[in-house]
């Protein structure tokens, strides 16, 4: 088994690779029809005025934030399942992503975002901070697979609720058009703006939670023996909770709430890293980042000019991934 | 006994379309673009209702002579209620009202959205003749024709390129009441030059790389915050100076006020023309 | 010096008193055997020892009282080995024993030469040499526990408590077991070890700590504790006791109730 899989530096330097090609895709597909050698003029040299625009503007952006928000999901989906020892475990499923949502649209749509501007991060990492706690409190510390699953389904339903009954009450029309960006999440027009908002979050999150690849490591033989290795569980759940807060609460109070990327990624890089949780963060940050740039790029290669959701994508190879996960542990589960 | 009452109700009202050669007494608008033909058009006291959001000064030009009119809000019971002898509404109004409407014996006239300024005089006429009111109809006609020929008079010359940009990214092309606006009032539509059909998104991406002269977009329509106007935040757009922002309710619907949309334009195409030459 | 030296240990949990006033010295160069029936509080006491749960009583570790040393000092100073044989992830068993090296790195280190000279060793010593390269997953119940003692011994902590370290083995590899026990007093090592298996604890150990329902109720060599009459009445059984040149043999062979009455 492990001598089949790849060696652990070539398999980051691969992934790598992968997201620097699909970041150049993302920056070089679009409804402009710009050469490949202007497009690269413009975005460095700053050669033709609209080009420049079109490149520094509007694709970097996008490209930007659909690579840290894959990889911010990616890296979070990894932590949840090694803290919580359960494969099911994303910030999606765990209602997180919702909840996040949930806090950036009361920023928004109560006008306090138009305000102060870090009110919308700062909003949706509360959201996802109590979504975690909420799910921790429902599941308890030894829930189970089930317990855990039907804890995020709850906080998840409970969130998407709030989130449509604030829409549904802005006295502006628009506003309930907007349930399903805050559901399935795009990344289309986003502008620098909104890197320079979100990105320190996420970067902070990331700060976080990249330091736990060893405790993780040590979490694989239970809580106990963790503990008994030298782990600090309380710091670790403490890290892991506000680093996937304000990393995923970040990354949704800008695009919207995508699924399914947490749970997917880690799971299939697994096996290539032998199964340790700490060698699974790089790698699920990577192919996080690289998943989602080539679903960005999807949107718009699939249905130009529609505006196609972002986690309609995700989901519709996830979600069946997910139930195959769930027809796999059943017996764990039960 | 209701039930009878009902049946000989409803006996009557089959019986109705037969005498429509007269004029009818009672009629009820339920769509915001026939209630303004109707407002214009209709005698005094010939209608009796129009939909609430006539009287929206955001959305109707003729919110006032609305508030001196009912309202209704598009429920088949409430304008059954109202014993019309006719109803009119759009092609868009809930199917499912118009149907159970017709079912009632009610008599239903439908009007299509205007695409064009021929689509106004049709609908105008149409109007005019629904309400034996052709006179005042072939009134109005007359004079948004000389109105138009003004515009057109007036809008000779150089004509800048604009963006139309409506929240959500949406844009006017080809086939579009608005795209005639523009056209008419000398500007050119960048959405035809991409060969844009109708009411569609239009990318950023490409609203930037046609490098319009203007940007024409439309005031926002509530104060309350929404994601629906982020894309006239976008940096990208400040290259292209502040979007111009027009009223709505000129541009909703197709009327003889249409022509204001059109007026309005040539005004923008004059400052901006003017400051061209200033700044050379 | 004592490696571990607990005073007036006491654990509630909920109302209920698990251990009560507990005093448990695990000395150098000690093999030191926990008995006492379920329910005695046995798996309550070794937790509090290593500070996994709430407890009333100080711990000392090597003279300095638990409480003022990181999860890290403890670590490098016991390992424990807890009753659950929990591995989560697909992993191998040479991933899982190096997880002993952890407490002996502060940053994402690479393996140290040591490191690697400690897996080793303690891949030989508990007969997994051959399987390092498998799945833990794979294995079978008793390969899994020793992959988890292989990974305590490999921290090289001086002293080591497991909770039921013998189940699920072979008489061989419990046999083996008991021998590495045995090689690391040698060495000035200690080990404090929960054991259910009466003849092994009264033929390998130093010294034995017996617990009944929340206390210490009785403590000394194996032949002056394990006798026929204490047995019978803590665990309720009769048993066949004796000794060889190699120490005592202790045997339940039936229930106390049904002979004694």
């Amino acid at each position: 088994m492990s001598s089949r899989a790849p060696s652990y530096p070539v398999l980051i330097g691969g992934l790598t690779v992968l997201s620097i090609l699909l970041f150049a895709a993302s920056l070089l597909i679009g409804p402009a029809a710009i050469g490949f050698w202007d497009s690269l003029a413009a975005l460095i040299a700053g050669e033709g005025e609209a080009a420049t625009l079109v490149m520094r503007e509007i694709r970097l952006p996008r490209a930007i934030l659909g690579f840290m928000i894959g990889a911010t999901l990616g890296l979070s989906g990894a932590v949840l399942q090694g803290l919580l020892r359960n494969p099911l475990a994303d910030p999606g499923l765990l209602g997180i992503s919702a909840s996040a949502s949930l806090g950036a649209v009361i920023a928004i749509y109560t006008g306090l975002s138009a305000a102060f501007a870090l009110a919308l991060p700062l909003s949706a990492l509360l959201g996802a901070v109590l979504a975690v706690l909420a799910v921790q409190a429902l599941a308890g510390a030894h829930g189970g697979n089930l317990t855990l699953i039907l804890a995020g389904v709850a906080v998840s339903s409970l969130a998407a609720a709030l989130t449509s009954l604030a829409l549904n009450l802005s006295p502006n029309p628009f506003a309930a058009l907007e349930i399903v960006f805050w559901m399935l999440g795009s990344l289309q027009d986003r502008a620098m703006t909104h890197v320079v908002l979100a990105a320190p979050f996420m970067l902070l999150g990331w700060a976080m939670l990249a330091g736990l690849g060893r405790s993780l490591d040590a979490l694989t033989l239970g809580e106990d023996a963790a503990a008994s290795l030298g782990v600090n569980l309380r710091r670790v759940r403490l890290l892991a909770v506000f680093g996937t807060a304000s990393a995923v609460g970040a990354a949704t109070s800008v695009a919207g709430a995508i699924g399914f990327i947490g749970l997917v990624v880690p799971h299939l890089l697994r096996p290539l890293v032998g199964g340790r949780p700490s060698r699974l963060l790089l790698a699920s940050a990577l192919a996080g980042g690289a998943v989602l740039l080539a679903a960005d790029v999807a949107t718009r290669v699939l249905a130009p000019g529609r505006d196609l959701k972002l986690g309609v994508l995700t989901a519709i190879v996830g979600a069946p991934f997910f139930l195959w996960l769930i027809y796999r542990t059943r017996r764990a589960m039960l | 006994m209701i039930r009878r009452g009902l049946a000989l109700f409803l006996l009557w009202s089959v019986g109705a379309p037969a005498l429509a050669f007269a004029a009818p007494e009672r009629v009820v608008s339920m769509n915001l673009c026939t209630d303004q033909l109707a407002l214009l058009i209709a005698g005094e006291g010939q209608l009796i209702s129009v939909s609430h959001l006539a009287r929206e000064q955001r959305s109707s030009v003729l919110a006032e002579q609305a508030a001196r009119v009912p309202v209704n809000h598009g429920r088949a019971e409430e304008v059954f209620l109202m014993r019309p002898d006719l109803v009119i509404a759009g092609t868009f109004t809930t199917r499912a009202t118009v149907e159970m409407l017709r079912r009632l014996g009610m008599r239903v006239e439908e009007f299509a959205p205007a695409n064009s300024f021929d689509d106004i005089r049709v609908n105008i006429r149409r109007m005019g003749a629904l309400l034996g009111r052709e006179a005042r109809a072939e009134n109005l006609v007359a004079n948004f024709n000389d109105g138009l020929a003004d515009v057109e008079a007036a809008a000779g010359g150089a004509d800048p390129l604009a963006a139309l940009y409506y929240t959500n990214s949406y844009t006017s092309g080809v086939g579009t009441l608005a795209d005639e606006i523009v056209t008419a009032s000398g500007l050119q539509n960048l959405s035809e030059r991409y060969e844009l059909q109708g009411t569609v998104k239009l990318p950023l991406e490409l609203l930037v790389m046609g490098a319009p002269d203007l940007v024409i977009g439309r005031e926002a329509f509530s104060q309350a915050p929404a994601l629906a106007r982020e894309n006239y935040q976008h940096p990208a757009l400040r290259a292209f100076g502040a979007i111009a922002e027009m009223q709505s309710k000129y541009w909703i619907c197709g009327a003889p006020f249409t022509l204001q949309a059109a007026t309005n334009l040539l005004a923008l195409r004059e400052r901006h023309l003017a400051n061209e030459t200033l700044g050379q | 010096m004592s490696l571990l030296e607990a005073r007036e240990l006491s654990v509630r949990i909920g109302s209920h008193q698990v251990v009560e006033n507990a005093q448990v010295v695990v000395n150098e160069g000690e093999v030191v055997g926990l008995i006492g029936p379920n329910g005695a509080g046995k798996s309550s006491l070794l937790r509090a020892l290593v500070g996994l749960s709430e407890h009333k009583g100080q711990v000392f570790l090597a003279g300095e009282d638990a409480k003022g040393l990181s999860p890290r000092m403890r670590a490098l100073r016991f390992a424990y080995l807890p009753q659950e044989r929990e591995v989560n992830w697909p992993v191998s068993v040479e991933t899982v024993v190096g997880l002993g090296r952890s407490p002996h790195h502060t940053g994402p280190a690479a393996m140290s030469d040591s490191d690697r000279r400690a897996i080793d060793a303690a891949l030989a010593e508990m007969d997994l040499t051959h399987l390092r390269e498998r799945q833990v997953q794979t294995l079978s119940g008793g390969e899994r526990a020793r992959t988890l003692t292989a990974r305590a011994l490999a921290q090289e902590a001086p002293l080591v408590i497991a909770d039921e370290p013998t189940a699920a083995l072979d008489p061989a590899h419990q046999i083996g077991l008991m021998e590495t026990f045995r090689r690391l007093a040698k060495t000035r090592q200690g080990a404090l070890l929960c054991l259910h298996d009466l003849g092994l604890a009264a033929r390998w150990c130093d010294r034995i700590i017996v617990m009944k329902k929340g206390r210490i109720v009785a403590e000394g060599s194996p032949a002056r504790v394990m006798t026929a009459g204490l047995l019978s009445e803590v665990y309720g059984v009769s048993a066949f006791v004796d000794a060889d040149a190699c120490g005592p043999l202790v045997l339940p062979t039936g229930l106390a109730s049904a002979s004694a009455s």
